[in-house]
């Protein structure tokens, strides 16, 4: 823990200085009442504080350095499956449209956590279904469209 | 006052609402059968709904899921040795251990009751605190809020966290993040480096449903645990059983009730806290404490009554000051906010018809609970056989979809794809996650009335403290910044001295 503690508390150090410098440049009112930068000011400052003596009790604690969460390389790969869905969704729902984009990321997701091909579609459609009626239908949202308009 | 209990009456007995509260316990009961999945999550999921609905059937829904969550958290307890939310923690091996005397539908029924008469219990409280400090509370100023507000934070950020320094950074980063937009005095745009999605802050409810959704589903992928193995129940009726043993600890149930409250209207302790600390009480004064740990029933009635009676006690302070007190009552702050509704001392004047439903919603719930709790231990098997590789591809669409309804902006998906993998990533490095989402949502208020107290006193910082009820305020805020100090001035003597103190005595001593 001790390394990770160094470096995110140095890390925190740098962005608080950055903060404060940032809002030491924001105007301030008139007659030299403190402004918008005041009390951005005082946070930078304390993650400034907060994060050196993070890197102190840190180095104290010696840099050994472990992992910061134990799992297998199935399990990591499943963890970047998951944030890749996000920003594959993210990349591909204006030109897709929800309705396919959705269906194909649960199924692929599904797959990658190990469930059988044919659970996989059968769970894929019948939750992208509900997800449309629900935020769709329901609460009118206006969800994406595809390329053909409408729901695809 | 009649008219108006009736009025609220009215507007619950109108069918969608009585569906909606039927549909948000069965939710409730799901997300807190489910070890891993907690209430803070269930409420963050469910927000994008609530923006669609009026305050009454959103406010009635959330009390209700809370009630059901807290509650069937005890139920992988007592079957798998894993609380489905913290606040079962406490108890958990006592609860498996009767399960595996074969006493398992006799704890979960124990369960029940206690935390329907917990939910009760802080009903009462709620009604009767509310008003009573919201009275109190008319006399505040800006200097008043200002303390309250950095009250609230510190007590969050210092008590029960880990690390003091790293609580202290949770909240720094979560008040950062409120200062990003356009700032109130001046129309100042801060830290928005020409996005202009930012000029408007960052949005809370994306960020929430990231912090506490998607950094959840990373972590259950990460543990790869898709199946769980899970005690038998056996075949017995348990409802009179359950009932007579309650009765029995009807001294502990009293007692856990009281420290549940006690917990509930501090800030920064939530029900797990709460939860953990009726379960020393009723330690210290028991006759059997060797059987703690080992299959108490009466730490499972004190600890289950208190961790449901922090429930609406944790509203008092959120509704009459504005100051949430863990983060399921800052989302439920968001909510109200949202609404429109401003919480303050002037609240239950504003908002009557809201609130009195609100009080009534605490009372049928935990009504409610009883017969539901009993149906959803006779499926308990089947709720914790539901496969978790379907589960959280599931609830991660339910991220993306319900992150973007809010605005129907896809820059909302991002950020809170950014927010899940930072709060993933502070978590695994032991940062406390309930702080940041506070610090969001407080940002405003504690900026807000520092800068109004700053100018009001034209910068003599000594009229901070010059109220007397101020003074209060900022000399128990001391005491909590203080805190961590003392404990580690204590570590280094106790070092120093070579240990001779015992730990039970030191810890009795603090209390």
């Amino acid at each position: 823990m001790g390394a990770w503690d160094a470096l995110v508390g140095a890390l925190l150090a740098v962005l608080g200085s950055f903060v404060f410098l940032q809002a030491r440049a924001f105007p301030t009112l008139s007659g030299g009442y403190p402004g918008p930068g005041l009390f951005p000011q005082i946070l930078g400052g304390v993650l400034v504080v907060a994060g050196l003596s993070l890197v102190a009790s840190g180095l104290r604690r010696g840099l050994t350095r472990r992992p910061l969460v134990t799992a297998g390389a199935r399990e990591w790969a499943r963890a970047g499956a998951v944030v890749l869905a996000v920003v594959l969704y993210l990349g591909a729902v204006r030109t897709l449209g929800f309705v396919l984009v959705t269906a194909l990321l649960l199924t692929g997701l599904t797959l990658a956590l190990g469930v059988r091909l044919r659970w996989s579609l059968l769970f894929a459609a019948g939750f992208t279904a509900l997800l449309y009626l629900l935020f769709g239908r329901i609460l009118h949202v206006p969800l994406p469209r595809g390329p053909l308009g409408g729901l695809w | 006052m009649v008219a108006l209990i009736l009025k609220s009456l009215a507007d619950l007995a109108d069918p969608r609402v009585i569906g909606i509260i039927f549909l948000a316990s069965l939710y409730g009961l799901f997300i807190g059968a489910i070890p891993g999945l907690t209430v803070t999550m269930a409420v963050a999921l469910f927000v994008p709904f609530a923006f669609f609905l009026d305050p009454i059937p959103a406010l009635a829904a959330i009390v209700t899921l809370q009630a059901m969550g807290i509650f069937a958290g005890d139920i992988p307890a007592a079957l798998v040795r894993m609380p489905g939310t913290p606040a079962s923690a406490a108890y958990t091996s006592d609860s498996y251990a009767l399960s595996q005397q074969g006493r398992a539908r006799l704890v979960l029924g124990v369960d029940v009751i206690a935390s329907a008469l917990g939910g009760l219990m802080g009903a009462a409280a709620l009604i009767v605190g509310a008003s009573a400090l919201a009275e109190f509370a008319l006399r505040f100023s800006s200097y008043e809020f200002f303390w309250l507000a950095v009250l609230g934070l510190s007590t969050t950020t210092f008590i029960a966290v880990a690390s003091p320094v790293k609580g202290l950074i949770s909240v720094t980063l979560g008040l950062l993040l409120s200062t990003v937009g356009v700032d109130i005095t001046l129309g100042f745009p801060r830290f928005t480096f020409g996005v202009p999605n930012l000029l408007g802050g960052i949005s809370f409810i994306p960020a929430m449903i990231g912090l506490f959704g998607l950094s959840e589903v990373l972590r259950t992928v990460l543990k790869g645990e898709m199946h769980l193995a899970y005690a038998r129940l056996e075949r017995q009726p348990s409802f009179l059983p359950a009932l007579r043993t309650v009765w029995r600890y009807r001294v502990n149930a009293l007692r856990g009730g009281l420290v549940g409250l006690i917990s509930g209207v501090l800030p920064g302790a939530g029900a797990d806290i709460g939860a953990w600390l009726a379960y020393g009480v009723s330690k210290r004064f028991s006759r059997q404490p060797q059987a703690f740990g080992r299959g108490s029933m009466e730490a499972i009635v004190e600890a289950g009554v208190a961790n449901n009676s922090d429930l609406a006690a944790e509203w008092i302070p959120t509704l009459v000051f504005g100051i949430p007190g863990d983060a399921f009552t800052a989302v439920v702050l968001g909510i109200l906010m949202m609404k429109g509704v401003r919480p303050g001392p002037a609240v239950l004047h504003d908002y009557t018809e809201i609130l009195v439903a609100v009080y009534i919603t605490f009372i049928v719930a935990n009504l409610l609970m009883v017969p539901l709790g009993f149906g959803a231990i006779a499926v308990s098997s089947q709720l914790l056989r539901v496969r978790r590789n379907l589960l959280m591809p599931a609830i991660l669409m339910m991220c993306i979809v319900g992150a973007y309804a809010i605005n129907n902006d896809l820059f909302d998906v991002g950020l809170m794809l950014v927010m899940g993998v930072v709060g993933f990533l502070l978590e695994a490095m032991e940062f406390p996650v309930a702080p940041i989402v506070l610090g969001l949502v407080l940002g405003p208020l504690v900026e807000q009335n520092f800068m109004i107290s700053l100018i009001k006193s034209e910068g003599h910082l000594g009229l901070f403290v010059s109220r007397p009820i101020s003074a209060v305020l900022a000399a128990l805020t001391l005491l909590v910044w203080m805190l961590p100090v003392l404990t580690a001035v204590r570590g280094w003597r106790r070092r120093g001295a070579g240990a001779a103190a015992p730990e039970g005595e030191a810890a009795g001593g603090s209390g």
